[in-house]
């Protein structure tokens, strides 16, 4: 018994040493965000604050116009999450149970596209953008939404296929067409892999810095990433730290809730994925 | 025969209707994987500077780029890096999530602290770790001078500048922690109850119980993170721009440069290119060694 105590106490123990490493720079950040900015950087540190002020927020909204960049990446994220819901759904409904003969082969192409890097393909897009006009709008940044994720239909098609077959069958005989299915009975079967889907997509959307980066010309449509990172390279100095720290709290604060909403959602979908080949 | 052409009928008709369901992945992947793909290979033969016409000029993009010493030391600093992290934020999630794994008291709770840093969006947190990273006023010196220690100048070393970028990476070893924990799940404890029975160590159940039935995850994560970890960017691209002296310049860095900032797009769609062929070569040669490796449940079902 007292090795189990001992034992017990030693996985504590590195538990708790890597979790205050993990969350010192964290600790830093919000610390900093409150910070006067001509005192950001002393020797030694500065653990604390003179005083809690929340300035550095203030003007994180009326001289960086915090808000209008806020909206113009919820917007995004918004007809990102449509489109991915509808297109994967659609996609892979027709794959798990509408009857085709070489379905092997549509397996084998999204699997391959489930593989290509990122980085490979990144910059050929890029040049097919120009190419039909689309550089400086923002449609390369929502309408691949709209035209399916193979790593998501993957996953929905196997989630998909755990439906018994019987509530299938029997929708079918009783003359339910597929729209109607695929809405009424598949869709809210299948809710872990879509919240999974919708949780993913705001969060790589709400994040991502290279798309909006590139893409958009316009001083007025650019996401919060974007203005952090401008905020660093155009104002860059110390005095801007604080500010900037502010601005990245509050970016992080949904994909944080996302993952307090997601987290039973993932361990359902993932745990089903891996033992449900 | 009216029959067979009716039949025939449906399923042609069924086949339409199976390709307009299908029809947006289908315009996806023609657009935005199949067309950039055999696109890019086709500028990679070119030398074009976007306004004028690319000219053809055969393998001369691919033979400059292994002339070319920055490319050449691209590839050896992201091979590195994937050598010095891949192995240690495996390691790392894996053992976090055995020991957040079970009955903890808090464990929600800690779950979360290892999970907050991957909530921090990438400008905030190179900002952040650049401060870390400061040599003067940074965390990690001053830390070290209360031990005595002087540390380096991190990111603005030569010497240093990749393995900073690579601590920096194991903070964000949460974000695996969640799939682990998932896949301890799958772990069938009755294996454990009967090896405990039969008087097996913790450490021998490790080896022939618990890693082998998460074998398939494992193959998944050892995968996506060789393939994540060659497409690393974001770090150098905000933190050190792949200096000091081109010591983390990653790849993805140079072929966005080569096509952002120096408009050479021949070289940037052939480096494309050699980026897919390795990942490919790297895929392939994974999967097959670790086949005999890894254990399905489920198949092994069927076999008995």
């Amino acid at each position: 018994m007292k090795k189990k105590n001992l034992l017990l106490m030693l996985r504590y123990g590195i538990i708790l040493i890597v979790a205050i490493s993990m969350i010192i720079p964290f600790f830093w950040m919000i610390i900093t965000s409150f910070k006067n900015p001509m005192k950001v950087f002393s020797r030694p540190m500065n653990w604390w604050v003179d005083s809690f002020d929340f300035k550095n927020y203030t003007l994180f909204f009326t001289k960086y116009n915090g808000w209008n960049y806020i909206w113009n990446t919820v917007k995004l994220c918004a007809i990102n999450i449509v489109g991915v819901v509808l297109s994967n759904a659609v996609v892979a409904y027709a794959i798990a149970f509408m009857k085709f003969k070489h379905k092997k082969i549509i397996m084998a192409l999204l699997l391959i596209t489930m593989m290509m890097p990122g980085t490979v393909t990144f910059f050929p897009q890029f040049i097919i953008y120009v190419k039909i006009g689309w550089y400086g709008t923002m449609m390369p940044l929502w309408v691949p939404a709209f035209l399916g994720n193979a790593y998501y239909i993957f996953l929905l098609r196997q989630y998909f296929l755990t439906i018994p077959r019987p509530i299938i069958d029997a929708a079918r005989v009783a003359g339910c067409g597929h729209f109607r299915m695929l809405w009424q009975i598949v869709m809210p079967m299948a809710k872990p892999v879509f919240i999974i889907m919708i949780l993913g997509t705001f969060t790589n959307v709400w994040s991502d810095l290279f798309g909006p980066l590139i893409y958009i010309l316009n001083e007025k449509d650019r996401t919060f990433p974007v203005l952090l990172s401008y905020m660093n390279s155009s104002y860059g100095n110390a005095g801007t730290l604080p500010s900037i720290m502010a601005g990245g709290i509050l970016s992080a604060i949904p994909t944080l809730i996302v993952y307090f909403l997601g987290q039973k959602a993932m361990i359902k979908a993932y745990v089903f994925k891996t033992t449900e080949k | 025969m009216n029959n067979v052409t009716k039949f025939k009928n449906v399923t042609k008709k069924s086949n339409i209707r199976f390709f307009l369901w299908i029809s947006p992945w289908i315009l996806g992947f023609i657009l935005l994987t199949l067309l950039p793909l055999l696109g890019s290979l086709y500028i990679s033969f070119t030398e074009w500077k976007i306004i004028s016409d690319p000219i053809w000029v055969g393998l001369k993009n691919y033979k400059d780029l292994f002339a070319d010493e920055i490319f050449l030391k691209s590839l050896k600093v992201t091979f590195l890096y994937c050598g010095m992290t891949v192995p240690v934020t495996m390691i790392l999630s894996l053992a976090t999530a055995m020991l957040l794994n079970g009955d903890l008291p808090y464990s929600g709770l800690l779950r979360t602290i290892y999970y907050l840093p991957c909530v921090i969006s990438s400008v905030a947190a190179s900002l952040l770790w650049s401060w870390v990273f400061n040599y003067r006023y940074g965390l990690l010196n001053q830390l070290l001078a209360l031990i005595g220690v002087e540390g380096p100048n991190w990111i603005g070393d030569e010497r240093w500048a990749l393995i900073s970028l690579a601590i920096m990476s194991f903070w964000g070893v949460g974000g695996g922690i969640v799939f682990y924990l998932a896949g301890l799940q799958t772990v069938p404890q009755h294996l454990h109850e009967a090896a405990k029975i039969a008087g097996a160590g913790w450490w021998r159940r490790l080896f022939t119980i618990t890693l082998p039935s998460m074998s398939p995850i494992l193959l998944f994560s050892l995968l996506t993170n060789v393939i994540g970890g060659l497409q690393t960017f974001t770090a150098s691209f905000l933190m050190t721009s792949g200096g000091p002296n081109n010591s983390t310049m990653f790849y993805a860095l140079y072929l966005y440069n080569n096509a952002f900032k120096y408009h050479k797009m021949g070289k940037a769609c052939a480096m494309a290119w050699i980026l897919f062929i390795i990942i490919m070569i790297l895929s392939v040669f994974v999967m097959k060694v670790s086949s005999p490796m890894v254990y399905y449940e489920n198949n092994g079902g069927d076999e008995e």
